[in-house]
């Protein structure tokens, strides 16, 4: 493979693909390790891929495919029905989410079920729609909608939470002045 | 489809529009076009996604990684270029055809079959004597063999019959030709036929194997077949219409 095509892959999604990593594995580290294997894996064996518009579907079901792998796991993801979300959600005005930080939403959203994290980062990278999110992820389509749906609203009321603590440590500026005055 | 399942479908519907076009989510979006608590529900969602989307979009990539990934593709040994398929394929296609080419340049060179039946005309029309003379099919065999002949050859059942006049072999082409001579003779009228037999190796757009396909060629009726490795070409004269079949 050309140099020059493996440096323009890793500038198109090296950064999806970290941010994807890190909603899998959580750890900074194991992310950027994820990262750089799958763009090893893609040097290694790119070549393969004879229809190169698909190398972003490559790179990010490879990623995807790595991090099972290295989990190991004994028991498949269980796949849920689709079925409406009964409880209540909290109301999350986009002001609110527009007054956090990245790392905040991007924390908010690592305290997401493992099962809802994959798909919910990739729908909100938005460069994959729902049937490509399921061929990324291996899973069916209605699975993905029922992925979807409970993880949004398990980061709704994270974000509503991650919200609520940054409020309470606002130190209002009037009650420091009040407060200086009094200690006067 | 109500509300339930028109929220549990639009969910899947990125709010930068790029699914505006799918298909799937026309009925979800017609309802809540129509719905306003669906509408004002859907509007809500779509502004959460967009923020969400923006913020994750823009969560910090460490410094190092990309320049680690590009450090690290150079110590990542490139593929063994025979292990790439398209260079695999090239190759062996490349072999096949500096393989190909001689039996290609000898398959441009080899005659035709019609050539070969045409100069058999010619050679016969000018004929004038054979190698050896005998009734006897086994006595013109074992001349055969002794020179180089094809002494395999085989006959039409009715001609196997037929006492031989005798033989010749000649070269056509750089390829040997064995003449075979046969006297057919009904009643008291003299006929002849000749058989002329060449390796098929020689020859291309050969006659079918085994079943022979009779001609009419002028001067002369010609039966041709293929049989076990040999072509054959049986010369009757024209005058004598239909007795080719008979031979058969």
């Amino acid at each position: 493979m050309e140099n020059a095509e493996f440096e323009q892959l890793v500038n198109q999604y090296y950064e999806a693909l970290y941010r994807f990593a890190l909603s899998l594995t959580r750890s900074e580290a194991a992310s950027c390790d994820l990262t750089q294997q799958t763009f090893y894996l893609w040097a290694a064996k790119g070549h393969q891929l004879r229809d190169r518009t698909k190398a972003k579907s490559w790179l990010f079901t490879t990623l995807h495919r790595e991090f099972l792998g290295s989990k190991r796991r004994e028991t498949r993801f269980p796949h849920h029905e689709m079925k409406e979300v009964d409880h209540e959600l909290p109301t999350v005005l986009p002001t609110v989410v527009n007054d956090l930080d990245g790392s905040t939403v991007m924390e908010s959203l690592l305290l997401v079920d493992e099962l809802y994290r994959a798909p919910l980062m990739l729908f909100y990278l938005e460069d994959f729609s729902y049937q490509e999110i399921a061929e990324q992820l291996e899973i069916p389509i209605g699975t993905v909608m029922s992925r979807l749906n409970r993880g949004k609203a398990q980061l709704r009321q994270l974000v509503a939470g991650a919200s609520q603590s940054k409020s309470e440590k606002i130190i209002s500026l009037n009650d420091t002045r009040k407060e200086a005055k009094s200690r006067g | 489809m109500d509300k339930s399942e028109a929220k549990i479908i639009l969910q899947a519907y990125r709010a930068n529009g790029a699914d505006a076009t799918d298909p799937h989510f026309t009925e979800a979006l017609q309802l809540a076009g129509i719905d306003a608590e669906l509408k004002a529900w859907f509007a809500e969602q779509q502004a959460f996604d967009r923020a969400i989307s923006a913020k994750l979009r823009s969560a910090p990539v460490p410094a190092d990684l990309r320049a680690s990934i590009l450090a690290g593709r150079k110590v990542v040994p490139a593929p063994i270029w025979w292990r790439r398929p398209a260079a695999l394929i090239a190759v062996v296609a490349a072999m096949l055809m500096l393989l190909a080419i001689p039996f290609m340049l000898q398959t441009r060179n080899t005659p035709q079959f019609s050539e070969f039946k045409r100069d058999s005309m010619s050679f016969l029309d000018s004929l004038n004597k054979l190698d050896m003379s005998s009734k006897d099919h086994e006595t013109v065999r074992a001349w055969l063999a002794a020179h180089g002949g094809h002494k395999q050859f085989s006959l039409p059942t009715q001609l196997g019959g037929k006492p031989s006049l005798g033989c010749r072999i000649f070269e056509w082409k750089g390829n040997k030709v064995t003449l075979i001579c046969f006297n057919t003779t009904v009643g008291k009228k003299f006929e002849e036929v000749h058989l002329l037999v060449v390796d098929e190796r020689a020859i291309r757009n050969r006659p079918p194997e085994g079943k022979p396909v009779f001609e009419s060629n002028g001067e002369w009726d010609t039966a041709s077949w293929r049989d076990d490795g040999l072509a054959y070409v049986l010369f009757g004269h024209a005058k004598n219409h239909g007795k080719l079949e008979q031979l058969f």
